[in-house]
């Protein structure tokens, strides 16, 4: 007969907490993602899939 | 008071739960042991969750409403039979140990966008505390627990992130469905948040029960990657992309607005989609020009076998990332040292900050956010390394063998065309492959045929095959192939080398040495094993051949590796030089063999003398059959004349000129004869007749005339039967220029190297044009058996020669030269008939004249100014040696006598030669001598110095030259001596050729006997000049000058 394994304990507060903090960040100045890209070569209707998407990234800084 | 929880669900959901103090049931009041997971006994049912979110405020009330009602089942700490209260809970903790066990709790769900909705209203960073308006209790205080905040924290970071557009939209497969999804592309920034929050994330989010996210970076990438998703659909929900049908990208486009993302398109169609953004993002800036991030495949490490910890575990690969500058490729710095600091970091970090942004950019350039933004432009490339874009301190990916041969095969050249650097294992550049070695043994193993101690090409030798590795052929056990093939297939260690495992080769090895392990095999086939890099045996490559014996030696060291020198037979009537006599026994050896050889020694170091030697050799061996020579028509009187001088027991015939026999004539006089001299022209014209007579072996001399194989002359000589062996005979360096090397051992091995296509694509880049070591050394592996060559430049054949060589080069006449020739003759015999005195002295002196003028060329003699074209023997020899020293880069003195002459063949030997001659006569000018000196004497000078004995014979420094020709013959040895002493001199560093060119049968041939086989006499009698010759009476003057040989003649067209 072999001894089950006695389960570890748990230090309950850090479970329940973690380790973290939430913070207001300041503002970031950043630059689309969409900006350090060229042409994609990927055409849509005739169209540039880079061209396609910029609005998009507008339309997220807005 | 309630405690709200919320659980990122495996399933992509959020799960709300509350714990209520007023449900607690308090401290020693007994409970039920009910099996796991059991009720959590103080959770908030979900109808009173939803009220109570409706009590904070309409918008958490609409969205509760919304919400479907579930049990999740989560890990907590578990006192005894009881839940530990979170310490947000005002109750009093129960005493004891806490253990983890799994609890159901009622908990209400929200996809993705609605959990958007809910952690935006409910983030705060600054207050964890806010009320609820019950109805029929009033306002209740509500906390918002830490894993609630934590993922509202996720979610203020994924607006954010949308917000500024570092967002990057992605076809994907998700559950075999395609999708498409917004991905987080975070700023440096963003990317220390992410981190953070991951390296915090509260344990109890990671509790999901019975499958939960693992740690807090695959949670938050989860989650962040969701919300992110979710913000930017709803961001962009009034503008959509429109649905205009069509291709995958039309389809995946829209989707990228719908609410669900799903794309109506083939999933083989979205994959495509994704590998061309894919390698479109990879294609982004990199974060930092002046850096470059590295990826260092790292094999198990570990104790050896015999260690104390056994063998490392052939899983434990992992992928290191290291920090390179760009201009200084050797800074290299792992990126676990990048938080050490130290001096190379410090000189990473100055070159982040001192060279200026080749683009606009936003990433602050520290070397360690230059790692992450970097490791996340990889990721493009290989989407495995998305798992740590938010791990705090990224600096290796554990990998197992299936991870590491992935990232060998696919991942390491996508990231390498991308721009990063990758360093790979050393075998994986030259991956060892299983094969089949080959061990064969002479004599045969007892019971099979014997074979002479003389190995031969037809002798059957005895083999064993055995599974190879590498390279290099090392030979595996049985046991080893036997755990190769449970393997099946991926990376594994054999003898403490990788390779990777391939189940049909393995296969393949197996059934094969279950077959045919062991057998006879003839010489010539194992040659072709040994000697082709490419042999396949059973679909398997050829990795080695090891043989014992001659043939084994000659494998081994090549040509260089002839056996002991042997003498030449005592008829033969010339000293070998001991180089001469290792070529010997060396060609011996080759026809012993039944192996073709080329000899391909510098010009002037014997191939004509080592070649007869090996005729007499075999003769006085008993060793019979005709060989046949080929050479150019220039050389046929020179290889006669060799022959009758060296090896007077050789019986030879010349089948050459307008009398040759017929077929059946040839046939009959080829039965006693030991040697027969043709032309490449006349084995064209009479193949029929040479094809009809089995030849021991065929040499061709000079063999760059057949360095085409394709043309009728070529294809003609190799038609010609041989029951020996085939040599080829040549000066010029081929081994420089491969198209002629492939014909010239083609020649003599038919189809031993392969078609000369192959040989030329294998080859001829990577070594004339790459000089790539590997190939070269495997050309020279290749072909080192069959070529020997030595160059006059080797110390240790210079030691054997003399400083200064002196030879005599024997020529034809063409047939205009003979009739001019005997014209000039028939008109002195009978002119002298009736003068006496000083008009008898001016005719003879004249007529010699004129026929030392026809042995040069026609045209010396006709005055006509008519092209000098074939028309001389003489000339055509000249052209052939210049071409010759110039290949090998040596620079000649030609003499005449006649400035006349000289004027002729300049400008025929600069177009023969297509190189600038210079030619110094009687006529130039002292400045322009001297300058004619000065660019002779210049190290990249002109190769050819044309000069008339009278005018350059003395006094001039000519050191430049190592070849000294003399065209024509001067009655007075000293004066030949004085004008090869212009080269022969002090300042004189290398050795100095001096050939004589004598026309066979001729007037000329009489004068060289008389200058140097009596020497003695000669110094005497023509010491004085040419007024002897005057005064000898009409018979002797006519044995003098008159045409006395056959053989002079040698002219194509004959």
């Amino acid at each position: 007969m072999t001894e089950r394994p006695k389960p570890e304990t748990v230090n309950v507060a850090a479970y329940w907490r973690g380790d973290f903090t939430l913070k207001t960040p300041d503002e970031e100045p950043a630059e689309p993602s969409l900006n350090r890209l060229g042409r994609s070569g990927i055409t849509v209707h005739g169209r540039d899939l880079a061209a396609l998407l910029a609005p998009a990234y507008d339309t997220f800084r807005s | 008071m309630f405690v709200l929880h919320a659980l990122w669900r495996a399933d992509g959901r959020l799960a709300l739960w509350a714990e209520d103090a007023r449900a607690h049931p308090g401290a020693g009041e007994p409970r039920p042991d009910r099996p796991a997971p059991r009720a959590h006994p103080f959770a908030c049912p979900a109808g009173s969750l939803a009220a109570v979110l409706g009590g904070i405020g309409p918008g958490l009330g609409w969205l509760a409403a919304q919400a479907p009602e579930r049990w999740a089942t989560l890990l907590l700490p578990t006192v005894g039979t009881l839940p530990a209260p979170s310490p947000d809970l005002p109750v009093t903790p129960p005493r004891g140990g806490a253990v983890l066990a799994p609890w159901r709790v009622p908990a209400l769900l929200f996809d993705a966008g609605a959990a958007a909705q809910l952690l935006g209203e409910v983030h705060d960073p600054h207050w964890a505390v806010t009320d609820t308006d019950l109805p029929g209790t009033g306002r209740v205080e509500v906390v918002y627990g830490p894993s609630l905040r934590w993922l509202t924290g996720v979610h203020d970071l994924a607006w954010r992130t949308v917000g500024r557009g570092r967002v990057l939209p992605l076809p994907v497969l998700a559950d075999g469905r395609p999708q498409a999804r917004w991905r987080p592309d975070p700023t440096p920034a963003g990317r220390h948040e992410a981190a953070a929050l991951a390296a915090g994330c509260p344990p109890v989010l990671l509790g999901e029960w019975p499958t939960g996210a693992t740690t807090g970076e695959a949670l938050l990438d989860a989650a962040l990657a969701a919300l992110v998703d979710a913000e930017a659909r709803a961001a962009l929900a009034d503008t959509p992309f429109p649905d205009s049908g069509g291709t995958a990208a039309d389809r995946w486009l829209h989707a990228l607005t719908t609410p669900s993302g799903e794309v109506d398109a083939p999933p083989r169609d979205v994959a495509e989609l994704r590998r061309r953004i894919a390698d479109w993002y990879a294609t982004a800036e990199p974060a930092d020009p002046a850096l470059r991030l590295c990826f260092r495949l790292v094999e198990p490490l570990g104790p050896a076998d015999d260690g104390p910890g056994g063998r490392p575990s052939d899983d434990a690969w992992h992928l290191e990332f290291l920090l390179q500058a760009v201009d200084e490729p050797s800074l290299l710095v792992r990126a676990a040292d990048l938080h050490e600091g130290g001096a190379a970091y410090a000189a990473l970090a100055r070159r982040t900050t001192q060279g200026p942004p080749a683009a606009p950019t936003d990433e602050p350039a520290g070397p360690a956010e230059v790692l992450a933004a970097e490791l996340g432009r990889a990721a493009h490339r290989w989407p495995v390394l998305d798992g740590l874009r938010h791990r705090t301190r990224p600096s290796a990916l554990p990998l197992d063998r299936t991870g590491a041969l992935d990232f060998l095969r696919t991942a390491a050249p996508a990231l390498a065309e991308a721009g990063f650097g990758v360093l790979l294992p050393a075998w994986w550049r030259r991956r060892p492959r299983l094969g089949l070695a080959l061990r064969a043994t002479t004599p045969p193993a007892p019971g099979t045929l014997a074979v002479t101690s003389q190995v031969d090409r037809d002798a059957v030798v005895a083999f064993r095959w055995q599974a190879a590795l590498g390279p290099d052929g090392t030979p595996l056990t049985e046991q080893e192939l036997a755990e190769l093939a449970a393997a099946k297939q991926g990376l594994v260690r054999v003898r403490g080398t990788w390779l990777e495992a391939d189940p049909a080769q393995i296969a393949a090895a197996l059934a094969f040495l279950t077959e045919q392990r062991d057998g006879l095999l003839v010489a010539a086939d194992l040659l072709r094993l040994a000697l082709d890099p490419d042999a396949t045996v059973a679909g398997l490559p050829v990795t080695g051949v090891r043989v014992d014996g001659p043939l084994g030696d000659l494998l081994a060291g090549g040509a260089g590796a002839a056996p002991e020198d042997r003498p030449p037979p005592p008829d033969f009537r010339a000293e070998l030089r001991p180089y001469q006599r290792r070529g010997l026994a060396w060609l011996r050896t080759m026809s012993g063999l039944g192996l073709g050889a080329v000899l391909a020694d510098d010009m002037g170091l014997g191939k004509t003398v080592q070649t007869l030697a090996l005729l007499a050799a075999e003769k006085h061996d008993g060793e019979a059959g005709p060989t046949l020579l080929v050479c150019p028509m220039s050389l046929v009187g020179n290889w006669q004349r060799e022959a009758e001088r060296f090896a007077p027991a050789l019986r030879r015939h010349v089948h050459h000129g307008a009398g040759r026999l017929d077929a059946g004539q040839l046939a009959d006089a080829v039965g006693g004869v030991d040697l027969v001299i043709t032309t490449y022209g006349l084995v064209q014209r009479d193949l029929a007749a040479l094809r009809a007579i089995r030849w021991r072996r065929v040499v061709a001399d000079e063999a760059q005339h057949i360095k085409n194989s394709g043309t009728a002359q070529s294809r003609a000589i190799r038609a010609l039967p041989v029951t020996r062996h085939r040599i080829a005979l040549t000066g010029t360096p081929v081994e420089n220029r491969l198209a002629e090397l492939h014909a010239v051992l083609d020649f003599a091995n038919p189809g031993l190297l392969g078609p000369a296509e192959r040989f030329k694509e294998r080859y001829a880049i990577p070594v004339e044009v790459h000089r790539n070591p590997g190939r070269t050394a495997e050309l020279r592996r290749r072909t080192a058996p069959f070529v020997l060559r030595r160059l006059k430049s080797d110390p240790a054949v210079a030691a054997e020669l003399p400083a200064k060589q002196e030879m005599t080069v024997w020529c034809n006449l063409t047939a205009e030269q003979a009739g001019l020739y005997q014209a000039v003759v028939a008109d002195l015999l009978q002119r002298v008939e009736g003068i006496r005195g000083v008009e008898r002295r001016g005719t003879v002196l004249a007529a010699i004249g004129k026929l030392k003028q026809v042995c040069n060329h026609p045209a010396q003699l006709l005055h006509d100014g008519s092209p000098l074209g074939e028309r001389s023997g003489k000339v055509a020899r000249l052209a052939e040696l210049l071409e010759e020293a110039l290949a090998e880069g040596d620079r000649t003195l030609v003499f005449t006598q006649y400035a006349e002459f000289g004027t002729m063949l300049r400008p025929y030997l600069e177009r023969r030669l297509g190189e600038e001659v210079l030619y110094l006569h009687g006529g130039v000018p002292r400045g322009r001598r001297e300058e004619l000196v000065r660019r002779f004497q210049s190290p990249d000078g002109p190769g050819v110095f044309l000069l008339s004995l009278r005018a350059g014979g003395t006094g001039l420094n000519l050191t430049a030259a190592n070849q000294v020709i003399h065209l024509d013959r001067w009655w007075n040895p000293a004066v030949e001596e004085q004008a090869t002493d212009r080269a022969f001199r002090i300042g004189q560093r290398r050795d100095v050729q001096v050939r004589r060119l004598v026309c066979v049968g001729t007037v000329e041939e009489r004068i060289d006997e008389l200058l140097t086989a009596k020497r003695s006499l000669a110094d005497t009698v023509v010491g004085a000049g040419e007024q002897w010759l005057t005064d000898l009476p009409v018979e002797a003057l006519r044995e003098l000058v008159a045409l006395t040989r056959e053989d002079a003649v040698a002219e194509e067209d004959a």
